[in-house]
């Protein structure tokens, strides 16, 4: 008879355990439907919509599920949301009408006080979006559902303006730790949130609309594009969205995930230092401008990702409008360079942030070898974010590359945002230019308001402040079983129409 | 005792062993192309080529010429890139191990020579600086002071001076007890005198061993400092900066990171075996010799 030590059997049956251990809490992490994973390609940094993070586009693309505003932009128009009318009594007020009945998530009911609470606290976070709000003089809420915006001189911006700020319960903004889960009117609120590294967003009991077809999103910050393909066929993750367009090419052929690519009010830019030698000249601006072979460029390096500019910015934005195109002629570029002074060139220097966008290094690369084709010397200088804003900010360049999004989809936002002289972004300085953005951030009449930002544009574009290449698209990808996504011009996906089966 | 030591393979007329042979002959390759090549093989780091971006390993290029190794993601090719990168990553090597072991000799002769007070300070700052992992120092310092050649060299210096000094300063210890250095200090000769003809001479074997050894791992750190974007500016071709910016492509152009990977990792265990041979032949203390 064989003997079977006890030893052995001990083993055994502890090797059993072991198998039996590892295999059941993978049962029981079998992922249910009711969990959409996410990977965001930036890491979210803060929930606070209302201080230096109000222009941050991870924040908002979370909070946006969150905290609702008073309209919404669809389809390009500007749509009645948490305000169901609004009208104008005298040029220098702005009245909004509020929806009866709308419960934040905690039970208590929106009121013109909560309005009143959130627009000042954007106002006093002194943060890149209360800027925008300069010109009012005083928030005033005659009853509980009558908001009163009163401005000290006419400003038109007001209700694309509106369409970024959340509106969240006043007595919840005095608690210092609201932002660690903050709730909301819309369809979700917070229920974990570790900076830079996971979300987790739960249905909104309280939501007055039908609720969203997931019940939680969990975000995760992976930072590697490679990473965030691997997990997502290897089903770690459902969906994520900003991926380079030539890791989109490998994901197209992929049996177990989708593609989706749509234009977005996101656009790469180039300035030029106006206040530095040699682009104190309009012809040098121009010159570097023509030297380009912009179509090759987006032939090669973002095909189905980005389409030539046509304008500063992308035409699907309020008040943008198309002007005559920069043709590629190194003749007249080296010309222009001439007249102005440099017929053998000049060297200069141009700054980007290494981790910022679409192939922007292979992109800087490639500008500066045709603009050393017509004797301009390029030195480039790659940076980390953080140095490269602080030199940015600081006028400390001579040059510089990266990536701009409309985010409130109006032209005020990147047009008198950053061109006018007063912002002091990069040195341009033109009066003409300063009076047209001031005059329709003050028009009332949005199709007035439209006519002169297309004016705007074209002095922009025609002075060459900067060369505008591209208008970007963005991808998104989800494995096959995810359903429902609906894209957003502003690049910042929603997932309150998404399920997953 | 080097001499000695090669004195008498000649006269027995052995040939070089393998482990000498083979290493010596693929790094003086590696030199030979870091110095020739890009001559032959003329890289622009400027120009581009959109056309001809992201072509696999022996393709014909939009101008009919034969790529070997592929092209990068603006079409520029990679062996001429390697090239010029071979004679950046040598020349750094070269110059970072003749800085760390003059200033490394230099302070271990005078820690071991002198001892007291002087050794006392120059080997606990040398035990502080290895307290640290010295990559970690050499991030640390290249993200202060930017990229540029002569920081790193300088910050590579820095990181690897302690290894010579402490090799130096036992070496000075057991030449400085025999016989032969009291008699000549009997005799009236200076410190000078002594450390040039009686110390110096006896320290060129190990660390000739400890260079060899060194060198290997200066072109590593350098490479991966410039893989973290922190060595040479963007615009002079380095290995690391190579393989990092072929790392979004590894699924569908892998050639980009891989070839220098390859490159690289050859070189540094050809200097390894090289320096762990010549350890082998060189030391008078090793019984199997």
């Amino acid at each position: 008879m064989k003997h079977v030590s006890k030893g052995a059997l001990k083993r055994t049956v502890q090797g059993l355990a072991l198998a039996a251990a590892l295999v059941l809490p993978a049962a029981a992490w079998a992922q249910p439907a009711e969990v959409l994973r996410i990977a965001n390609p930036v890491a979210v940094t803060s929930l606070d919509t209302y201080g230096a993070q109000s222009a941050d586009q991870p924040t908002i693309a979370v909070m946006q599920q969150v905290l609702e505003p008073l309209v919404t932009r669809q389809d390009g128009e500007l749509q009645p949301l948490l305000a169901e009318s609004w009208e104008n009594p005298d040029e220098l007020t702005w009245r909004f009408h509020l929806r009866e009945g709308i419960t934040f998530a905690d039970g208590s009911a929106l009121t013109s006080a909560d309005v009143q609470a959130s627009l000042q606290r954007l106002i006093d976070g002194a943060g890149p979006l209360s800027g925008l709000w300069a010109a009012v003089a005083a928030i005033e809420t005659p009853d509980p559902l009558t908001v009163d915006i009163k401005t000290s001189t006419r400003l038109g911006t007001v209700l694309s303006n509106l369409s970024m700020l959340g509106i969240a319960p006043a007595a919840a903004l005095e608690d210092p730790d609201f932002f660690t889960a903050p709730f909301g009117t819309g369809p979700y609120q917070v229920a974990a949130f570790t900076p830079s590294q996971f979300v987790a967003l739960e249905r909104n009991p309280e939501y007055r609309g039908d609720p969203a077809p997931t019940a939680r999103l969990e975000y995760r910050y992976i930072p590697e594009v490679s990473g965030r393909i691997t997990a997502l066929e290897n089903n770690e993750i459902d969906i994520t969205w900003g991926l380079p367009p030539d890791q989109v090419e490998q994901v197209r052929s992929s049996q177990s995930l989708t593609v989706e690519s749509f234009p977005t009010y996101g656009n790469y830019y180039m300035w030029y230092n106006s206040s530095r030698e040699p682009f104190t000249d309009a012809r040098v601006r121009q010159a570097m401008w023509h030297a380009v072979d912009m179509e090759e460029i987006k032939a090669f390096l973002f095909e189905g990702t980005a389409e030539v500019a046509r304008g500063p910015i992308p035409l699907d934005v309020f008040g943008a409008a198309e002007q005559a195109p920069y043709a590629y002629d190194p003749d007249r570029a080296r010309q222009l360079l001439a007249e102005a002074g440099y017929p053998n060139g000049f060297s200069t220097t141009m700054m980007w942030s290494s981790q910022c966008c679409t192939n922007i290094r292979e992109f800087a690369e490639t500008l500066i070898s045709y603009w050393a084709a017509v004797g301009v010397q390029v030195t480039p200088q790659e940076l980390e974010r953080a140095t490269w804003l602080e030199n940015l900010l600081a006028l400390n360049w001579d040059s510089t590359l990266a990536e701009g999004n409309t985010i409130t989809g109006d032209a005020d936002f990147t047009l008198a945002r950053l061109y006018l002289s007063s912002a002091n972004r990069m040195g341009y300085a033109n009066p003409e230019l300063d009076e047209l953005l001031l005059a329709a951030r003050a028009e009332i009449d949005q199709t007035r308001r439209a006519e002169l930002y297309a004016e705007a544009g074209r002095i922009i574009w025609e002075e060459a402040v900067g060369i505008f290449p591209l208008d970007m698209m963005m991808h998104a990808v989800y494995r096959n079983e995810v359903t429902g996504f609906v894209p957003t011009p502003t690049g910042m996906p929603r997932f309150d129409t998404v399920s997953k089966q | 005792m080097a001499e000695l030591a090669l004195s008498t393979v000649r006269t027995r007329r052995r040939a070089l062993p393998a482990g000498i042979a083979v290493p010596a002959i693929v790094v003086a390759l590696y030199v030979v192309a870091a110095i020739a090549g890009p001559m032959l093989l003329g890289f622009d780091p400027v120009a581009t080529s959109l056309a001809n971006r992201l072509k696999p390993p022996m393709s014909v290029l939009a101008d009919g010429s034969l790529s070997l190794l592929g092209t990068d993601a603006v079409g520029r090719d990679l062996l001429a890139q390697m090239l010029a990168g071979a004679r950046i990553s040598l020349t750094v090597g070269a110059a970072t191990l003749l800085l760390a072991s003059l200033i490394g000799v230099a302070l271990g002769v005078a820690a071991g020579y002198w001892g007291g007070w002087i050794d006392a300070i120059l080997m606990r700052v040398a035990d502080i600086q290895l307290g640290f992992p010295s990559i970690l120092l050499a991030v640390l310092v290249a993200a202060v002071v930017g990229p540029s050649l002569t920081n790193v060299v300088l910050v590579l210096a820095v990181t690897r001076w302690v290894v010579f000094a402490r090799v130096a300063r036992a070496q000075t210890l057991s030449v400085k007890a025999r016989t032969f250095v009291d008699a000549s200090r009997t005799l009236g000769a200076s410190d000078l005198h002594i450390i040039v003809n009686c110390i110096l001479p006896a320290l060129v074997a190990p660390i000739l061993v400890v260079a060899t050894v060194q060198f290997g791992l200066v072109i590593v750190a350098e490479a991966s400092l410039s893989f973290l974007g922190l060595g040479l500016p963007v615009g002079i071709p380095t290995w690391g900066g190579t393989i990092s910016a072929g790392r979004n492509y590894l699924a569908n152009a892998w050639w980009i990171s891989t070839m220098p990977g390859i490159a690289l990792s050859i070189l540094v265990i050809c200097v390894g075996i090289l320096g762990d041979t010549l350890r082998d032949r060189l030391d008078p203390n090793l019984v199997t010799r």
